[in-house]
């Protein structure tokens, strides 16, 4: 009796033994991947950036220096200043549309509610650089679609070279960035909104409430997570500004949209400044990732329990 | 009194009426925004480059299809597309078998610190790809991979699609009953058969989600294509020839939209079928952010 059971236990603790070894096999093909082409990188790409390096002989130590250079350097301080202008605009932008899409979509019927969902989640499958040329298309000076459109309906003193003015170029690609993603923030607060329970509604329709009040004493206030998280995960795509400023300028006319992706890809594969490149790369990355745990931890606030 | 509430309704109808047509109005004209960049470039795409520019609203004389052929011939889009789609197939098969054995090892088979292994992987996703791309690139030429055609644009793509891939799967395999596997293994099942015959035919959804959103970031991705095949014209997926034509062939809009027209087309379709997973891959990968 006493024997089985003894068994029994050791046959217990070797089942866990094995379905671990046989754990660790299965997931070593994924860490194995994920050492190679994230983890190793990134480690290397610290070190790299407290080293000088042109790519052929032996690196040296050079401590903060590739820092100081970069913090010294007018171009590079502005490539990363145009990228946080781009996600700026792409957020607030997808963001503004995203909600308003969802809240009016909202009121509509089932099936016009499914069309209009379609059309505008469907620019967010499209691949950034095939946006990025179709708006090459509408946004080009001479032949490009808005500026005739504008001429068209006599309002031609509007007409703008809008990929090729300071500035505007910035704000053109932002609109654009975050007219794609909007249909992120759209399909998620939509979401949100056909899971909020009904007689919350049916209640505040017999207190009078308009829509408008609605939206701003329960919709908003019961979708600040779902908000809070489109808002993150949009930030995270607006910062990806290398593919659609490719795209549509490849960071030109002269030096006016390069951001720091463009920058940084110059700086290691043009002129061999692996150092510098990389202690670029490690610093932009450290504002994208103390932006994004900003925006998860810092704006907690309250949650309503429905 | 009747007559009064009746008045009363009839009011309160017209406003909503109102609104539902002002709705309506706001709804349409943002789908004409939403669409007619793609009409407008399907529409050109039929042109000859003198029709475009005589009048760019003027409809296409006759459905031509130059253009296409142009694209096939000139701008080699078909070898494009080719290379595009080999290397998402073959990132796609290794990402789902690769992820789906780790999801199911990090779920059912008791590997210590899952939950630490699970953060880290959201950690390792919100690392800007830039800081990877130069070590990468060097390790890769170092190695002698570079010069092998695919094989860099799919390790990258993988390791990268890894971890994100593994916590949907995780939190899929966590809702499958753990009595359905304890059966299993006592009936002597070998993990490999319980991962294959009984877990796999329960996540066709789950594993369908997975591959839309891997798809859309492989098929999509600009960066790291353009940046492994600096030194080579061999074997260039989609997104990176299509730059090529923008530099090639200057300003032939027409060529340039038939291009844009041959990938939009095809996405669009496959996504009327495969909302469902398009949407359910946006909601699955934020789950408890």
């Amino acid at each position: 009796m006493t024997g089985r059971k003894v068994e029994a236990g050791r046959a217990g603790i070797s089942t866990t033994r094995k379905l671990q070894l046989i754990g660790g096999l299965f997931s070593l093909p994924a860490l194995a991947m994920v050492m190679f082409a994230t983890i190793i990188p990134v480690v290397w790409n610290i070190v790299l950036s407290f080293n000088e390096w042109n790519g052929v002989t032996d690196m040296q130590f050079t401590g903060f220096s590739n820092y100081k250079a970069l913090f010294a350097d007018d171009a590079s301080m502005k490539a990363i200043g145009y990228s946080l202008v781009i996600a700026l605009i792409a957020t607030v932008v997808s963001m503004a549309f995203g909600i308003i899409t969802s809240l009016l979509i909202y009121k509509v019927t089932r099936v016009e509610g499914a069309i209009y969902r379609f059309v505008f989640y469907s620019p967010v499958m499209l691949p950034l650089s095939v946006v990025g040329l179709l708006f090459t298309l509408v946004l080009a000076t001479d032949e490009g679609l808005l500026n005739n459109m504008l001429a068209a309906i006599g309002l031609g003193n509007l007409q703008q070279a809008w990929l090729a003015q300071k500035g505007l170029v910035l704000v053109v690609i932002g609109i654009v960035q975050g007219w794609r993603s909007s249909g992120t923030v759209m399909m998620l607060v939509y979401t949100g909104l056909i899971g909020l329970p009904t007689d919350l509604f049916e209640s505040s329709k017999l207190d009078g409430a308009t829509y408008k009040q609605e939206i701003r004493y329960i919709i908003l206030p019961l979708l600040r997570p779902t908000i809070q998280l489109a808002l993150s995960m949009c930030v995270m795509s607006a910062f990806k500004t290398y593919d659609i400023v490719f795209a549509m300028t490849g960071g030109g006319p002269g030096d006016i949209s390069k951001t720091a992706p463009l920058k940084i890809i110059e700086q290691a594969f043009m002129f061999n400044k692996y150092g510098l490149a990389s202690a670029n790369s490690v610093f932009y990355a450290l504002i994208v990732v103390i932006i994004l745990f900003i925006l998860r931890k810092g704006i907690g606030g309250e949650k309503y329990e429905y | 009194m009747n007559t009064k509430t009746a008045v009363m309704k009839q009011t309160h109808q017209k406003k909503i009426s109102v609104f539902a047509i002002v709705c309506r109005v706001v709804l349409i004209a943002m789908v004409v925004v939403w669409i007619f960049p793609i009409l407008f470039s399907l529409m050109t795409s039929f042109k000859t480059l003198d029709e475009f520019f005589a009048n760019i609203w003027a409809l296409p004389k006759q459905i031509g299809i130059d253009n296409f052929v142009k694209a096939f011939s000139q701008g080699h889009i078909g070898e494009y597309f080719m290379n595009s789609i080999i290397i998402a197939a073959c990132s796609l098969i290794s990402i789902e078998i690769i992820s789906t054995m780790a999801a199911y090892s990090l779920a059912r088979l008791r590997i210590p610190c899952s939950g630490a292994i699970i953060m880290a992987c959201f950690a390792i996703q919100l690392l800007p790809t830039e800081t990877i791309i130069i070590p990468l690139y060097k390790m890769m030429s170092s190695m002698g991979i570079l010069g092998v055609k695919y094989l860099p644009i799919i390790l990258a793509y993988v390791g990268w699609s890894i971890p994100g891939t593994t916590v949907i799967l995780k939190n899929f395999f966590d809702t499958i009953p753990k009595e359905l596997l304890e059966a299993a293994r006592i009936d002597g099942s070998g993990e490999i058969r319980n991962l294959f015959k009984i877990v796999l035919p329960l996540m066709k959804g789950a594993l369908a989600t997975c591959i839309v959103m891997n798809f859309t970031f492989v098929w999509g991705e600009l960066m790291w294509a353009n940046t492994a095949t600096l030194t080579t014209t061999e074997g260039l997926p989609l997104t990176v020839g299509l730059m090529n034509f923008k530099g090639e062939f200057g300003t032939d809009w027409p060529l340039l939209c038939a291009a844009i027209c041959m990938i939009i087309i095809p996405l669009y379709v496959v996504f009327l079928f495969l909302q469902k997973y398009f949407v359910s891959s946006l909601t699955a990968g934020s789950v408890k952010g």
